[in-house]
């Protein structure tokens, strides 16, 4: 009986047989997996500039473009370092703009979003006003901050900060209300009062809403500083990135147009690695979108 | 004959300790309708004892969750009353009157296991070091020992709900409310979910109102199952599970425990076809 049974599997176990030779393998396979991984995450956009930068070098070398119309790669880094001296003071100048509003548009965002979940009549009231806000152009309206602040610098921060304040307030509003209905009855049924239940379920429920409010702000709150200081376009002392694009165009520096372009580019992209990062450390062992994927 | 509405007070019997039949807390005649007119519950009358193990069976949408959170004081009643006995008072020497576990495991998802089972702790301000030692005793006493530190998202479906029901025995509720605690479950895990259940109810006296579709279950845990009528949802019958605690898995193959099971399938197929 037994025996019949055994001829019966016997092709069944060839089969399992064959999988240690396999296992041998996989691990193999999970090394290169994990190179799979990283390879469109790092490797892919890097190869793209090689590829695009060198193009662009070659492109120049080869039609003998002159560098007032455009410079090539290597002699914007050139710039970058020559001129680093007053290019370094518009960075910070920017930089600290950029980052004076993010600030204030978090502080301001994740406040007004908790006061309109907590008074639905103050909502109803002023939500509407912060949409126009975020609806008319900031060029429109930056020639007028510009006119009523007494000083450029103030001008520029309240451009930027209307640009940023936006996705941080409408994001933490929404999450602020996306909250499971039985951790709701749970909260009701511990009698939790309406601090305690702000501080441990709506405002952690909230969180991966306001991080990716606070990816888009970074970005915005930079374009807010350099579009309010092209609008502005008064430059002097401790004027900014953008100042530098405006005199530089006007006095035909082109490669120190394009080492402020290369700089305003890189401080974007900083912005939203560090964001991104910090999107990840504060989700990474709860929400979704910081998972990794078991395989 | 079957039908009836003071629940097991007149009648009681297999109790652990019939000086202890006292209820805990009695509907009476109560209604609810729902704001879009469901009538889900009518004319609902039943006391339940304290201490006592009760299971609540019947078709689905006869209104067996809406007991629950009507007792729970999650909805308001239409009519009728819910009376406790001594008054409802939230907190009573260091107990909470209710917990509830869900039918999800309605766990915080960024919160660890610990931090979870601590949630009703904190909320009822216990200090933070007393909070977090009682909260790593209710983990032991459901076996999760040493998973403290995990997160909802790395724990399977029976370890999330040994977590819920932790954080429900955490505060030594008088009542425990559960609403298809174990629906999720494979048979095996179930199984053991019920005898620990049982352990952790005799370890704390506390009275169980058990929501499930399983007529099994339901007999293999209740003092008493409750039969309920579909449309407008009300009591149909009860049926007293009279054999003695502890019960072990060798319950399960008594022929007390296959009468009961024939007996409470047999009604519930009764009130199901009108
Ligand atoms: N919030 C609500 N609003 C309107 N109707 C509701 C609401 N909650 C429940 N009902 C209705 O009340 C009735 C009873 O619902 P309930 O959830 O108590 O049923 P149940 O017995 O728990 O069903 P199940 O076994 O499927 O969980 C149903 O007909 C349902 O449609
Ligand atoms: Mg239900």
């Amino acid at each position: 009986m037994a025996d019949a049974r055994q001829d019966i599997q016997l092709p069944e176990f060839a089969w399992l047989e064959a999988e240690p030779t396999m296992s041998g393998a996989t691990h193999r396979e999970t090394e290169a997996s994990a190179f799979r991984q990283l390879m469109p995450r790092l490797i892919a956009p890097m190869l793209f500039a090689v590829v695009l930068f060198g193009g662009w070098e070659y492109a120049i070398r080869a039609y003998k473009i002159p560098f007032y119309v455009l410079p090539d790669p290597l002699l914007i880094l050139k710039t970058v370092v020559a001129d680093w001296g007053l290019l370094s003071q518009s960075l910070l100048t920017t930089l600290k703009v950029t980052f004076q509003a993010l600030g204030l548009a978090v502080v301001l965002g994740v406040s007004l979003a908790i006061i309109f979940n907590q008074f639905r009549w103050f909502e109803m009231a002023v939500f509407p006003w912060a949409v126009v806000l975020q609806v008319t152009p900031i060029v429109s309206i930056a020639p007028l901050i510009i006119i009523w602040a007494d000083n450029v610098r103030l001008a520029l921060l309240i451009c930027a900060w209307i640009v940023a304040f936006f996705p941080i307030l409408s994001n933490t509003m929404i999450g602020l209300n996306s909250i499971d209905q039985n951790l709701t009855n749970l909260f009701q049924l511990y009698r939790a009062s309406r601090f305690d239940t702000l501080r441990y379920l709506r405002l952690p429920a909230a969180m991966p809403y306001f991080l990716s409010g606070l990816r888009i702000s970074g970005g915005l709150s930079l374009i807010g500083a350099v579009v309010a200081e092209f609008v502005a376009g008064t430059g002097g002392q401790g004027s900014g990135l953008a100042y530098r694009i405006l005199e530089a165009s006007f006095e035909l520096k082109i490669p120190r147009l394009f080492a402020a372009l290369f700089l305003i580019s890189a401080t974007g992209l900083c912005i939203f690695a560090l964001t991104s990062l910090l999107s990840w450390l504060l989700l990474r062992h709860w929400h979704e979108s910081a998972m990794r994927k078991e395989r | 004959m079957r039908l009836m509405n003071e629940g097991v007070l007149a009648t009681a019997t297999g109790e652990r300790n019939d000086a202890r039949q006292v209820p805990v807390v009695r509907l009476a005649h109560v209604s609810k309708r729902f704001s879009n007119g469901t009538l889900a519950l009518e004319d609902f009358t039943f006391a339940f004892p304290q201490h006592g193990f009760v299971s609540l069976l019947g078709p689905s949408g006869c209104g067996k969750s809406t007991i629950l959170k009507l007792i729970a004081g999650l909805n308001e009643p239409t009519s009728g009353a819910i009376q406790w006995m001594g008054g409802q008072s939230q907190q009573r020497d260091g107990r909470r009157d209710i917990a509830f576990v869900f039918q999800e495991p309605t766990l915080l998802p960024w919160a660890n296991a610990l931090r979870n089972v601590m949630i009703p702790l904190i909320l009822s301000r216990v200090p933070w070091a007393e909070a977090k030692s009682r909260a790593l005793e209710a983990l032991e006493q459901v076996g999760l020992a040493g998973f403290e530190s995990s997160y909802p998202r790395e724990l399977s479906g029976g370890m999330k709900m040994r977590v819920s029901i932790a954080r429900a025995i955490v505060e030594r509720p008088r009542v425990l409310l559960m609403d298809e605690p174990f629906a999720a479950l494979d048979e095996i895990t179930r199984f053991k979910m019920n005898q620990d259940l049982l352990k952790l109810w005799q370890a704390h006296e506390f009275t169980v109102l058990f929501v499930t579709h399983s007529v099994y279950e339901a007999t293999y845990l209740s003092q008493h199952v409750l039969i309920m009528a579909p449309r407008p949802g009300r009591a149909y019958a009860r049926v007293a599970v009279e054999a003695p605690y502890p019960r072990d898995e060798g319950f399960r193959g008594e022929p007390l425990y296959h009468e009961r099971c024939a007996e409470i399938s047999a009604l519930l197929a009764e009130t199901s076809h009108g």
